[in-house]
């Protein structure tokens, strides 16, 4: 058995040193040759800008050409256009703005941007036929990147990764269809048809006919706005494995709300396990309340661990012999520990997929909550405390204290990588634990 | 199946468990309780009353001796 422990031990410490050290990289797909696409230069911009964006509209082709979202600093096309009119391409475009619309006039064709609350925009236009040359997948790094799909919507979504458009990918019908990153997306909310895409160039191309009056979503992947545009769209946004979901529903929308109030969620990560400890207290204070009545007993105890000092197993059953009979228990029990785990792990995915935390800082090093503390100050603070629990902690033999020790320190090896804000969180528990501890300690069991 | 589900709380129990404080209020312990109640009455059922037994063990309940 001790032969198995070491060497799992090994493994595991190999196998995260392993990914510490050399992080999976993207798989760089090469797009096919053959295929040519022809991107439309354009001398001449046009510039419209609200609250929320700044876009750039090219005169000739009437396309746009960049979409600059403020609130997140991101450009989401680079030097591509959203899509192109097939048949307006080389037309030359007058110009018009008035209120939110912009107005492009050549000869009989036409194009007008509308553009709406969030994130929509309408369109009509003279010509049905488009190329789009979706969002840039290049958004700042190798993370956007790995997410980068084609999406489309027909009874459900549909996630086509980059590796399945080597070769042109075809959709008859969809009702939505379009391209995301890990936090943006470009979602056409009208029926296409005969629509095709493919990989080119880094870039997920797709093209197909609809109706010449249609509108669109260029910008963040958020639940909250998908709500208000279409039910439909939510599951773009990922909540996460099922049993799950309803936690990370539960976290994302409460630390919008106490976004709203303290401006910074380092501060509401802090907040929201101040929250789930003082939900949790009651029980705690339960087990605390045994403890005093504990004091009592005492002397039964000690009796026994001179009995039993051989068989920590019998000694153990021992006592809970006595604590039934005496209608105490010290314990605060598995269910207040296990409950735990739900929320660990929401909180990892809404950390790892919120565009909340893109760039999210906290105080002083801690620049992004979603990625790792790039001094690993707030892992290693971890450690020490769980460290400390192992040892203080009275366990039931030697061995599992030992265990314990090694697993604090495999732990920081696993910590070390995850998102700051997660971390934090944990480290923010366990020291509202002690804190709670040391004022049951102080004022309620004070005389007791 | 069962071997794997078992493996599994052992591994739990081994690695997982000394890290953790100690909580539970009964014996046997919530983990080999769920072994125990897995090898008496399968996988379904076995489950299902060693996530009930966790569900029990919380400081509202009396705790003690409680065998699958």
């Amino acid at each position: 058995m001790n032969r198995f422990i070491l060497y799992f031990l090994i493994a595991f410490t190999i196998f995260f040193l392993w990914t510490i050290l050399f992080p999976p990289k993207p798989a760089n797909i090469k797009s096919q040759s053959s295929l040519k696409i022809d991107v439309p230069l354009s001398d001449s911009l046009i510039s419209y800008e609200n609250e929320f964006y700044e876009v750039k509209i090219s005169k000739k082709g009437g396309f746009i050409k960049s979409f600059y979202v403020k609130r997140y600093k991101s450009e989401l096309l680079g030097n591509y256009p959203i899509f192109i009119f097939k048949n307006l391409k080389d037309k030359d475009f007058n110009y018009e703005i008035s209120g939110n619309k912009v107005i492009l006039k050549s000869g009989n064709d036409s194009i007008i941007y509308e553009f709406k609350n969030n994130y929509i925009v309408n369109v009509i236009s003279s010509d049905s036929e488009i190329i789009s040359y979706g969002i840039n997948p290049n958004l700042e790094d190798s993370y956007e990147k790995r997410y980068s799909n084609f999406i489309y919507y027909y009874q459900k979504w549909h996630k086509i990764t980059e590796d399945k458009l080597l070769s042109p990918f075809s959709v008859d019908y969809a009702n939505f269809i379009g391209s995301k990153t890990h936090y943006f997306s470009f979602i056409i909310l009208n029926e296409m048809r005969n629509n095709k895409a493919f990989l080119y160039d880094n870039r997920i191309i797709f093209e197909g006919k609809l109706n010449p009056n249609f509108k669109f979503y260029l910008g963040p992947i958020d639940p909250q706005i998908f709500k208000l545009i279409d039910k439909r769209l939510e599951p773009i946004y990922d909540w996460g494995f099922f049993l799950f979901a309803p936690f990370s529903q539960i976290i994302f929308y409460s630390f919008r709300g106490l976004y709203s109030i303290v401006h910074n969620y380092g501060f509401v990560i802090i907040l929201f396990s101040l929250m789930i400890k003082i939900i949790f207290s009651p029980l705690t204070y339960q087990s605390y309340i045994a403890m005093r009545k504990l004091a009592k007993i005492q002397p039964k105890i000690q009796k026994l661990q001179v009995i039993y000092k051989d068989d920590p197993e019998k000694l153990q059953k021992e006592i809970l012999r006595i604590y039934q009979e005496e209608n105490v228990n010290p314990f605060s029990g598995c269910l207040p520990l296990i409950i735990q785990l739900p929320i660990f792990f929401a909180l990892y995915q809404v950390l790892i997929t919120s565009i909340d935390f893109k760039n999210a800082p906290f105080i002083l090093w801690i620049k992004d909550l979603s990625s790792k503390d790039p001094y690993f100050i707030l892992p290693i603070l971890m450690t020490l405390i769980s460290l400390l629990n192992s040892i203080i902690q009275p366990s039931v033999d030697k061995n599992s204290k030992m265990i314990g020790i090694i697993m604090s320190l495999v732990f920081l090896l696993i910590f070390l990588t995850f998102p700051a804000g997660l971390v934090l969180y944990w480290l923010s528990y366990s020291l509202f634990s002690i804190l709670e501890q040391f004022i049951f300690k102080k004022f309620l069991l004070k005389g007791g | 199946m069962k071997n794997i589900i078992i493996g599994f709380i052992k591994f739990y129990k081994l690695f997982l468990s000394p890290i953790l404080p100690n909580s539970c209020r009964f014996y046997p312990t919530c983990s080999d309780y769920m072994i125990l109640s897995i090898e008496k009455h399968g996988i379904l059922i076995g489950l299902l009353k060693g996530i009930w037994r966790i569900i029990r063990c919380n400081p509202i309940s009396k705790g003690g001796i409680d065998y699958p």
